[in-house]
């Protein structure tokens, strides 16, 4: 395997508070990886770098060989990175499949007829082909972060970062939304997983990062990770090896 | 919105237009003939801020001042350098274009009311050299034009402008309509989330400004040669404040709405003449309250009232 992106000694301060110091990190292609730590440890930080929302005071990101930070986001969808947002982010006033055409058509090569025709399977697939003509604003939030996951497969993307995709999301969507997940990876998509729901990140991710005050205090296997003394330490505050984190 | 509500507003839209078309043939006075002109310049004004305002979620105070720029401009360029005015008009198109872009450029990367300041100050600054220079523009005496025609008659000056506004309307929709249509919603709903998906946004609010502006300065380019004399009055916040209430009165979400409520606005101000300075009042108030009880509009409300009932029975 290749090393699709990678980060080097990533710093990204916010006024004193220093929210990524000095991160490196590499995914290779195809790889699915958990990112995890307590609030404030500076995960979603790390997604708006690769994202191109925040730019870093210091450090190198690269995506398939070419530097990426700083990059306009637009140009980073372009090149096949897309994410999710902690906080969902719908354009309501419009419909569900528009919602859906909008990263669609942003390929000018892609007529609109050919986008709503994948836009329509995706929804299908995702369970929502009923609600394709109505406001997005009539989603739940659990719908609605399935939308974000149709837009984000509209794009066809190469890496996927994903930012709290099961917060508040009922346990059927939930199994849901991990088969989409196992069904990108499976066909070679890299992703990169934020998530409090442990049981989630451990069973889906083959490899954990853990962010403390924005630093990587452990990143390996899942069962090292959650064994790891600085994990633990982080979570709960003890290091005993054996208590999940 | 339904299909068959799409159609119904297409069969309202050609109603209208037919009505517009058949009131000279029905002897309108000719005192109306040119408050309608009038009122189809300020539908031009109204519809093309609402682009803006409405569809990309962006204000702007220069409306108005591009619309005085494209006026000065074809008087300049027809008057000065003698130029026909089939050649000055679009001139006026280009010139408010070109500072539409600088503009954008400028401003758009600023944020609700940064952005609105900053459009501020550049109406203003439009409106003041204009006013202070005396050699080109001849300060607050105005500039006289040429007439669009060598007659006296406003008929043709009516159907002129109601052919422009068509037009304008015409090559908005079209491009709402469009993928472009959809990204300027995006942009009005969520920046972060349109660029996540490759949505150039800074370039398609720059695209916005600078298509909205064309479009306001090609209205002030016919406006100049109908009315024949422009003074820097007409790019006053007061008459930004005038182009403001048509496009709330009329429903700034929808472009035809937005030009409806130009000319029923315009329409209304004649109508209501004896009171005076209170008609500012009395729009002012108007203002406040729509925005508060009917955000569409009045012709917004008006048409989903009249749907929603067609659609219950």
């Amino acid at each position: 395997m290749t090393a699709q992106l990678v980060t080097e000694a990533i710093v990204k301060r916010f006024g004193g508070l220093t929210a990524l110091d000095q991160v490196s990190f590499q995914i290779d292609s195809g790889e699915l990886v958990g990112l995890i730590g307590p609030n404030g440890s500076g995960k979603t930080t790390f997604l708006n770098v690769l994202g191109g929302f925040y730019r870093p005071e210091q450090g190198s990101a690269w995506f398939e060989g070419r530097p990426i930070a700083g990059r306009e986001p637009s140009d980073l969808a372009a090149r096949g990175i897309a994410r999710s947002f902690q906080v969902t982010k719908m354009f309501r006033r419009i419909s569900v499949l528009e919602n859906l055409l909008v990263p669609g058509l942003t390929d000018w090569s892609m007529a609109p007829r050919e986008a709503a025709e994948k836009g329509k399977a995706i929804l299908e697939k995702l369970e929502l082909g009923g609600l394709a003509r109505e406001p997005a604003a009539n989603l739940s939030g659990g719908q609605a972060k399935l939308l974000e996951f149709g837009r984000i497969m509209m794009l066809d993307p190469k890496l996927v970062l994903l930012d709290e995709p099961f917060g508040g999301v009922h346990p059927t969507l939930k199994r849901l939304m991990h088969d989409t997940i196992r069904d990108w990876n499976a066909r070679g998509t890299s992703i990169i997983l934020i998530s409090h729901d442990m049981s989630s990140i451990f069973d889906l991710c083959r490899r954990i990062v853990a962010l403390q005050n924005g630093r990587v205090i452990a990143s390996g296997p899942p069962d090292t990770v959650r064994n790891d003394p600085a994990v633990l330490q982080a979570y709960l505050g003890t290091g005993r090896a054996g208590d999940p984190p | 919105m339904t299909g068959q509500d799409t159609t119904r507003q297409a069969v309202l839209g050609a109603a209208v237009i037919v009505l517009f078309l058949a009131l000279p043939a029905f002897g309108l006075d000719e005192y109306w003939i040119y408050i309608l002109t009038i009122g189809f310049y300020y539908a031009i004004l109204a519809s093309s801020w609402s682009l803006l305002v409405g569809y990309v979620g962006r204000i702007s105070f220069a409306h108005v001042a591009m619309s005085g720029l494209g006026a000065y401009t074809s008087i300049l360029v027809s008057g000065g350098l003698g130029w026909p005015l089939f050649v000055s008009i679009p001139m006026a198109g280009l010139v408010t274009g070109i500072a539409g872009l600088a503009i954008g450029r400028l401003c758009l990367r600023l944020h609700g009311a940064y952005l609105g300041l900053t459009t501020i100050a550049f109406s203003e600054i439009v409106r003041i050299t204009i006013t202070a220079e005396h050699e080109i523009t001849r300060g607050s005496l105005g500039l006289a034009a040429v007439g669009l025609f060598e007659t006296s008659d406003r008929v043709p000056y009516y159907y002129s402008f109601l052919t422009v506004l068509l037009v304008c309307l015409l090559a908005m929709w079209l491009v709402l309509r469009s993928r472009i249509g959809l990204f300027f919603a995006a942009i009005r709903e969520d920046e972060d989330a349109a660029a996540s998906l490759g949505v150039k946004v800074v370039r398609w609010k720059i695209f916005a400004f600078t298509f909205s502006s064309v479009i306001a300065g090609i209205a002030g380019g016919f406006y100049a040669h109908f009315v024949q004399l422009v003074a820097p009055s007409m790019m006053s916040i007061q008459e930004m404040g005038f182009v403001l209430s048509m496009a709330v009165v009329g429903g700034f979400q929808n472009i035809f709405y937005a030009a409806l409520g130009g000319i029923f606005l315009e329409v209304l101000l004649e109508v209501l003449r004896e009171l005076g300075e209170w008609r500012m009042t009395l729009f002012g108030a108007v203002v406040i309250l729509m925005l508060r009880y009917a955000p569409n509009g009045c012709f917004g409300e008006l048409a989903r009232l009249a749907f929603a009932r067609r659609n219950r029975s």
